[in-house]
């Protein structure tokens, strides 16, 4: 038989958890979360803003980086949160190179600006693209520079080339050179440049990275979006279904 | 214009007194010190071309103090002389510039106090300053490339290590050079110094004869110094049979960046032939490269190319196709 008293006992409790909740909840909107896109079943993107100043270097770093969570698997989106500090430290140390023995020292600042875009966030694949813009002091600036990284959800990894999102080697290599004249078409010039793609609704975003000796050895960062039609008969039907969501 | 001097102990000329074989020569010039153990007979004059060290200037004439001690070691009683003297090297002269030091050193037998020794050795010391073009080497660090400024064409460029260079002059913060080798090749540049002063540069370096490798087309091998490589190409683009040189290092590849966790070196690819965009290096598929699919053994075929040189100021060695 349960007493009047102990019912008012647990009342009490349920109460005061739900006074805690209460007060607790508004508190999150205090961190430095820019924008909370919560997919259903899907992993949450909380955003982070990081700002890096070394003066004795004159350096001014700003990232822009997405912290993904994912409820049901901790190692999982762990792994994915490595996977973007891996990328990010990449470039900071990259830019760091650059200050240390290039700039000159004339009292300008040596600017990086990191920028990360969710691409493409399903339940099988997240994929994430960096744009980075450095400006070393006295030294003209190259075009900003967009890299990937396209994560594997099902399996926990990072894709290295991508071939895992078609159909076979050859259906990958038929892609590629399919978005690689897309991106080249209106280019006047003979580039030597590195492929980087990741999937995003909808298609494919692409960069060229790499140098042009016919123009001197310029530097080159070339971008572009290429559409699904171009590429959807090579893809997995898993990934088209997820691409064309 | 930038001079690097090489200053080195030529020869030990014996005459006057015997007083023993056993000569240790020590010089000591501008911080620098060598010290040199030999056996000389009397009478005689013995090679040692040993370095004492270099120094760089970039000054007409070159200054320093010279310090010299010999020594002929005794069981019992050291015999020991010593001399300074000033050295004046003109950096304009391209031939090798010759200063002899004469020690003397008397031998100094002793009982209760009383010399019994009489005979004094003359040892003519000659050193030699060489002077020529101040040549470094890009050090093989971090991941490989150094960030520099080129000085024609201000955006930045990054050097592979080894690449060979001349230094024309430094400022308090930056050296300035020219660089000897690859695509860039005869393009001034400019570096920072380091934190202490010094330049990120190396020197001693020496360049190994060129690198002759192998591929196979029908065994997707790779094969260099005897060992086996397997790689991928891409069938519609097939190497044709030949020989293609392997060139120096262009740029560092952000393609290889994925492949940093089994190589650190993987960022670095050898472009095959002087045009288009068939490369060596470490990955996992081929548009037409020669991608060697062991990504954890790229360092081994790295060490073995980035320091090769074919000769043409372009090239680390050949690659031979093979069927």
């Amino acid at each position: 038989m349960i007493r009047p008293g102990k019912i008012l006992i647990v009342g009490a409790i349920i109460a005061a958890v739900l006074v805690v909740l209460f007060y607790l909840l508004p508190q999150r909107e205090d961190e430095d979360i820019d924008q909370t896109a919560n997919i259903p079943g899907q992993p949450i993107i909380s955003w982070q803003k990081i700002k890096i100043t070394e003066e004795e270097k004159n350096v001014l770093i700003d990232i822009t980086v997405p912290r993904i969570i994912i409820g049901s698997s901790y190692n999982l989106d762990s792994e994915i949160n490595k996977a973007i500090t891996w990328r990010v430290d990449l470039l900071k140390s990259e830019f760091i190179s650059g200050v240390t023995t290039a700039a000159y020292d004339n009292g300008e600042t040596n600017t990086l600006n990191i920028d990360t875009e969710v691409l493409l966030i399903t339940p099988r694949l997240v994929s994430f693209a960096f744009t980075t813009a450095e400006h070393l002091a006295g030294i003209g600036d190259n075009d900003p520079e967009r890299t990937f990284i396209i994560f594997d959800l099902v399996n926990g990894k990072s894709l290295k080339e991508g071939n895992e999102l078609f159909r076979d080697v050859s259906s990958w290599r038929e892609a590629i050179k399919a978005m690689k004249a897309s991106l080249l078409a209106d280019y006047q010039g003979d580039p030597n440049c590195d492929l980087f793609f990741a999937p995003k609704q909808n298609g494919f975003s692409m960069s060229c990275i790499g140098v042009d000796y016919s123009l001197g050895g310029k530097q080159i960062s070339l971008t572009k979006d290429i559409p699904i039609s171009m590429v959807q008969e090579f893809l997995t039907p898993s990934v088209l279904s997820d691409v064309t969501q | 214009m930038f001079k690097s001097i090489q200053f080195k102990l030529s020869k030990i000329k014996y005459s006057g007194d015997p007083i023993g074989r056993n000569v240790r020569v020590e010089i000591e010039v501008f911080g620098k010190f060598l010290r040199v153990d030999k056996r000389v007979k009397a009478g005689t004059t013995v090679e040692i071309n040993s370095e004492v060290g270099r120094f760089e200037t970039d000054r007409a004439l070159f200054q320093a103090e010279v310090f010299i001690t010999v020594i002929e070691k005794d069981f019992l009683f050291n015999d020991v002389g010593n001399t300074k003297g000033d050295i004046k090297i003109n950096t304009t002269l391209s031939k090798s510039q010759p200063f002899v030091f004469e020690v003397q050193v008397r031998e100094s037998r002793s009982m209760f106090g009383k010399f019994l020794g009489t005979k004094i050795a003359t040892f003519d010391i000659t050193l030699e300053a060489e002077v020529s073009d101040a040549i470094k080497y890009v050090p093989d660090e971090g991941d490989g490339w150094l960030k520099v400024v080129m000085e024609d064409k201000p955006p930045k460029e990054s050097l592979p290590a080894y690449l060979k260079i001349k230094v024309d002059r430094r400022d308090a913060k930056r050296e300035y050079f020219t660089i000897l080798e690859g695509p860039h090749r005869d393009r001034p540049a400019s570096v920072i110094l380091q934190d202490d002063g010094s330049s990120q540069f190396i020197t001693g370096v020496k360049h190994e004869s060129m690198a002759s490798a192998q591929y196979s087309i029908s065994q997707k091998t790779f094969i260099l110094k005897g060992k086996k490589y397997k790689t991928t190409d891409y069938p519609e683009t097939p190497w044709e049979k030949g020989l293609y040189d392997i060139e120096i290092p262009d740029a560092p590849h952000k393609g290889g960046e994925n492949y940093l966790s089994q190589s650190k070196r993987a960022k670095t690819w050898f472009r095959i032939g002087h045009d288009g965009e068939r490369y060596l290096h470490a990955g996992g598929f081929s548009l037409g490269c020669i991608t060697v699919i062991e990504p954890n053994r790229w360092t081994e075929i790295y060490n073995n190319l980035i320091k090769a040189r074919k000769g043409d100021f372009m090239s680390v060695g050949v690659l031979e196709v093979i069927d």
